[in-house]
C-alpha cells in the first residue's frame, strides 16, 4: 500500500470540493445531459470505415 | 499579488481536474469547434505539410492527411465521451490504467515527447525574424538564430507567468492572428501558381525502398500528429452539455481543420518549388517571397507573434497539468523547467532537421497508451470508474496497485513501444517488418497493446488484479 503523507491545504481544498461534487452526482435524478445516440454511433463507425477507405486510395 | 496569483493558479488547477457539474457546463457545439480549431492551428501545421510533401504528391497529400487525422481523433474522441458525461477529464480514468502514482510518471514521459512541438513553433519563429530583419537590410551575425529561438520561448514564459489574465489575453490575440496567417497562407498558395501545376508535382523519394513506404512513413506522421493532440481531447469537452456536440466539435477541428492546414502548408511547399526550386516550412518565407513587401512584413509580424503566444498558451497549459498532479510543487517552478527544457531545445535547432524521427518516436508512446485508454474504457471496464478511488479521497485505494504502480499497464507501454521499433526504425527510416506497409509502426503499436492488455484482463488473476474497484462500484449501485 501507499503511504499516506500529510496533505497540504490546496490538496485538502480539493478533496472536498471533489466529495461535494460527487454527492451532487450521486443524487437522484442528476441531469447527465443528453447521451451519445445510436445515430451518433453508426455516424462515428462509418467516419472511422470512410477515414480508413481514404487511407487505402493514396496507397494504389 | 503573487500570492493572489497563486491562488488563482491553484484554482485553475482545481476546476481542470474536479468533475464539471452539468449545470456548470456551457460549450455547445460551435464553441467546442471554433476554440478546438483555434487551439489546432498553429504554425507546426506548415512544418507537417512541409514534412509531408517530401514523400506525397498532392492526391496522397490529401488522403494521408484527411485519412490519418480524421481516424486518430474519431476513434480517441470515443473515451471522451466518459469525460463529457461526468465532467472528469480522461486523465482521472488513466489512474485506473496507470496507478496513481504510474499516472505521474506518464503525464511527465507526455510533456517530455510533445514539448519539441513548441521548439519548432520558436525555431519558426527564429527564422521569421532573421527574414525580417535581412528585408530591412541587416545582417544579423552567424550564430544569432538560436538565440532568437531562445528569446521566443522565454518572451512566451513571461506572459505565462504574468498569469491567468496575460494568459486569456494572449490566447484570444493567438487565435486570431494565427487564423488570419492560416487564411493568407491559403489564399496565397492557391492562387500562385495554377492548381494542375500542384496537381503535378511529384518528390523524389528514390533514396526510399519503394513508393508504399513514402506513403507510409507520412500516413505515420499523421498519425502522430493527431496522437499528439490526445492527452488535451478532453479539456474542452468537458465543458460541453451534450456528448454529441463534444465527439463531432473535436473530431471535426483536429480531423477537418487542422489536416486542412496541414495540406495549406504541403502546397505552399510544393508552390515554392515550382517557383523558386526550394521547399520552405516557414510561412514567413513563402509570404515573403510571394506576397509583396507590405504582406511579406505584416505577415512576418504575424506570424512573429503568434509563436509567442504558443510558447505561452503550451507553458500554461501544462504546467496546470504537472500542477494537477504535483500539487506541492509551484506553477512557477513548473514554467521555467519547461522554459529551460524547451529553450535547450530551441537553441539546439535541429528538432525541425529530425522532425520525422520526433513524430514517429513520440508516437510510438502515444500509440500503446491511447490503445490502454480505448480497450480499457470500452472492453475492460465498460465505461465504469470508482470515481473516489481514481480521485484517491482518504480511504479509496483500489488504483494504488503495487505502491501507487498498475504494474500491467505501465508495462503494456513499454511492450507496445518495443513493438513499434520492431516494425520501423524512424532514425534510418528503414522498414522492418511488412506489417508497416499496412498498418504503420504507431498503427501495429496501437493494435498489438490493446489485444495484449484486453487478453491479459481475462486471465483471472490478472483480472483480479485490474478490477480492484469494482467493490466500489457494486456498493454505489
Amino acid at each position: 500500500m501507499m503511504s499516506e503523507t500529510k496533505k497540504t491545504e490546496f490538496e485538502i481544498e480539493m478533496d472536498q470540493e471533489i466529495e461535494r461534487r460527487l454527492q451532487i452526482m450521486e443524487e437522484p435524478g442528476y441531469n447527465f445531459g443528453e447521451k451519445f445516440s445510436r445515430a451518433n454511433w453508426i455516424s462515428a463507425i462509418a467516419v472511422i470505415i470512410f477515414s480508413i477507405i481514404l487511407i487505402a486510395i493514396g496507397a494504389n | 499579488m503573487e500570492k493572489n496569483m497563486n491562488k488563482h493558479i491553484e484554482r485553475e488547477a482545481m476546476y481542470g481536474i474536479v468533475p464539471m457539474l452539468h449545470s456548470e457546463r456551457q460549450y455547445g457545439f460551435w464553441d467546442t469547434f471554433l476554440v478546438i480549431s483555434g487551439y489546432a492551428v498553429a504554425t507546426w501545421c506548415y512544418t507537417q505539410g512541409a514534412y509531408l510533401v517530401t514523400f506525397l504528391d498532392f492526391k496522397q497529400l490529401l488522403t494521408s492527411s484527411f485519412g490519418a487525422n480524421t481516424i486518430v481523433i474519431a476513434l480517441m474522441a470515443l473515451p471522451m465521451l466518459f469525460a463529457v458525461r461526468y465532467g472528469i477529464d480522461v486523465w482521472v480514468w488513466f489512474r485506473a490504467i496507470f496507478g496513481q502514482v504510474g499516472i505521474k510518471v506518464i503525464i511527465v514521459v507526455i510533456i517530455f515527447i510533445n514539448f519539441p512541438w513548441y521548439a519548432v513553433s520558436a525555431q519558426i519563429f527564429a527564422t521569421s525574424m532573421t527574414n525580417m530583419i535581412s528585408g530591412f537590410g541587416i545582417t544579423l551575425p552567424a550564430g544569432a538564430t538560436p538565440w532568437l529561438a531562445v528569446f521566443c520561448v522565454v518572451l512566451g514564459t513571461i506572459v505565462a507567468l504574468a498569469g491567468p489574465g496575460a494568459i486569456k489575453w494572449s490566447s484570444r490575440i493567438l487565435v486570431t492572428l494565427l487564423l488570419i496567417v492560416g487564411g493568407i497562407v491559403v489564399y496565397i498558395a492557391l492562387t500562385s501558381v495554377p492548381m494542375a501545376e500542384v496537381w503535378a508535382y511529384k518528390p523524389d523519394t528514390s533514396a526510399l525502398a519503394n513508393p508504399r513506404a513514402a506513403y507510409m512513413i507520412s500516413v505515420e506522421g499523421n498519425i502522430a500528429f493527431a496522437l499528439s493532440w490526445t492527452c488535451a481531447l478532453a479539456v474542452i469537452p468537458r465543458l460541453c452539455k451534450k456528448e454529441s456536440h463534444a465527439y463531432w466539435g473535436t473530431t471535426l477541428a483536429y480531423g477537418f481543420v487542422a489536416p486542412f492546414f496541414i495540406i495549406a502548408g504541403g502546397v505552399m511547399a510544393i508552390v515554392m518549388y515550382i517557383k523558386f526550386g526550394v521547399m520552405t516550412e516557414d510561412p514567413s518565407i513563402m509570404l515573403a517571397k510571394l506576397g509583396g513587401p507590405v504582406l511579406a512584413l505584416l505577415s512576418l509580424m504575424l506570424v512573429a507573434f503568434a509563436n509567442i503566444g504558443s510558447q505561452t498558451v503550451g507553458t500554461y497549459i501544462y504546467s496546470i497539468v504537472l500542477k494537477s498532479s504535483f500539487p506541492r510543487v509551484s506553477y512557477k517552478t513548473f514554467a521555467i523547467l519547461l522554459m529551460i527544457y524547451v529553450g535547450g531545445l530551441a537553441f539546439w535547432g535541429r528538432v525541425i532537421e529530425f522532425f520525422g524521427a520526433f513524430i514517429s518516436l513520440s508516437s510510438y508512446i502515444y500509440g500503446p497508451i491511447m490503445a490502454l485508454l480505448f480497450v480499457d474504457y470500452l472492453f475492460v471496464r465498460k465505461g465504469r470508474l470508482s470515481f473516489r478511488d481514481a480521485y484517491g479521497l482518504s480511504g479509496h485505494k483500489a488504483y494504488n496497485y503495487h505502491k501507487g504502480f498498475n504494474l500491467i499497464g505501465l508495462s503494456c507501454v513499454v511492450i507496445g513501444t518495443a513493438i513499434a521499433l520492431l516494425v520501423y526504425d524512424p532514425l534510418t527510416a528503414m522498414v522492418k517488418n511488412e506489417a508497416f506497409y499496412y498498418l504503420t509502426a504507431s498503427g501495429t503499436a496501437f493494435i498489438a497493446t490493446g489485444i495484449l492488455y484486453y487478453a491479459i484482463s481475462k486471465v483471472p488473476v490478472f483480472n483480479r488484479y485490474l478490477m480492484q474497484d469494482r467493490n466500489a462500484i457494486q456498493e454505489k449501485n
